[in-house]
């Protein structure tokens, strides 16, 4: 038997292992959720939420993740990562801003998490105040090209800095100033004024004049 | 593109092709309780190189009493590492109440946590790893073992280590309070 001594005792094996459970209670709480689904076969409050969240912007968290990743297997577990956040999220739900406000912000601290972990081995981002304005150089018909112009707005969206990023994202979604504000958590006005940046932006990339751009 | 939704890049962008997408809520509680699995087992080994330390010094106690108070420091300073690397060092995940937090305050409350991190990694885990080894050292020196000829060279690749991982946190902490101070802007 292996004596061990009295500076190494269990009081501070105890200590120890109190502070091993730090980490534990979302992940025991997370259990007990799937064990309670498991016992009965109606659908939860939180899963009907998901279901409509996902039946009205899983397209849109689609688009979303093409815009944080531009590797095909990263963008599924991306995808699947922030499916699995806004499910997991939806339990504390209480409606206090729209269901669409909500998936968005779950969807983008997911997406801007990943983006941190990997910020030291991606190119340098810049704000949309940096972003060239000037027009493409090419042939103006190959501009038109639906997949070469896809290609160029993600890569555009890929060179910016998060919250620029965000904001671009989710003017694209047609989201108006007041509700890209309370996803972003950025002033109505600074939206505003990003907004008018991007439409200049993307006005001097794409067309030839900004009339073009909604 | 089309005529009618030429140079409309809202169109183009919501007309992209969408890719496949499992969305099932069956599918997302699996991937939940892989996950939750997966923590477990990073748990259990990390569990089982405590129990790993508590043996080798608890055999070392016994075997040589003489070095008791060395393995005593020693024992707790690696103790306090771990503990520390398995309750500081965890990535940055959006949190489960992610919905209740805009964007700004998500990234915010990240770098802050990363900056808290960068400025104080040599205190939670380089000390205490110093510390346990100069107890080693030191103990091998008191109970006859090798002398300072293999304790010195041994101390000062273990400060040399301390020294660049100290330098590389700064630099890493001063970049992160530029960004917050950017954030700070917005």
């Amino acid at each position: 038997m292996i004596a061990i001594p009295p500076a190494l005792g269990r009081s501070s094996l105890i200590a120890i292992s109190r502070l091993l459970d730090v980490r534990e209670p979302r992940l025991w709480r997370l259990s007990s959720q799937c064990i309670t689904h498991s016992k009965g076969d109606t659908l939860s409050k939180q899963d009907d939420l998901y279901a409509d969240a996902v039946a009205a912007y899983g397209s849109a968290l689609g688009r979303l993740a093409r815009g944080y990743e531009v590797d095909g297997e990263r963008r599924r577990d991306l995808l699947q990562d922030i499916h699995l956040a806004l499910w997991q999220s939806l339990d504390r739900f209480d409606g206090r801003c729209s269901l669409r406000t909500w998936a968005y912000r779950v969807a983008h601290n997911v997406a801007i998490s990943k983006v941190i972990r990997r910020r030291t081995r991606k190119p340098k981002l810049v704000g949309v105040d940096e972003l060239d304005l000037r027009t493409e150089s090419g042939d103006r018909e190959e501009q038109f090209d639906r997949a070469r112009a896809a290609a160029r707005l993600l890569a555009i969206i890929h060179e910016l800095k998060p919250l620029d990023r965000q904001v671009m994202l989710l003017y694209l979604e047609d989201l108006d100033a007041l509700e890209i504000a309370e996803v972003t958590g950025l002033s109505a006005v600074n939206v505003a004024t990003k907004v008018h940046r991007i439409k200049k932006v993307l006005a001097a990339r794409f067309l030839e004049g900004a009339s073009h751009v909604r | 593109m089309s005529g009618e939704d030429r140079g409309d890049v809202k169109a183009l962008w919501q007309r992209q092709q969408e890719e496949p997408q499992d969305v099932a809520v069956a599918s997302v509680r699996r991937r939940a309780l892989t996950i939750e699995a997966t923590a477990r087992r990073r748990s259990l080994v990390f569990r089982l190189s405590i129990v790993n330390n508590v043996a080798i010094c608890a055999a070392l106690a016994w075997l040589r009493p003489e070095t008791r108070p060395f393995v005593a420091v020693f024992f707790l300073a690696v103790s306090l590492a771990q503990t520390e690397a398995l309750t500081r060092n965890t990535p940055v995940t959006a949190p489960s109440d992610a919905g209740l937090m805009t964007s700004l305050a998500f990234l915010r409350a990240s770098l802050e946590r990363e900056r808290a991190f960068a400025a104080r990694a040599w205190l939670w885990f380089l000390l205490p790893a110093a510390i346990g080894e100069l107890a080693l050292f030191a103990g091998m020196w008191a109970t006859g073992g090798p002398g300072l000829r293999v304790a010195l060279p041994l101390a000062a690749t273990v400060l040399a280590i301390f020294g660049f991982v100290l330098v590389r946190s700064r630099q890493r902490g001063r970049l992160l309070q530029n960004q917050l101070d950017e954030l700070g802007k917005a």
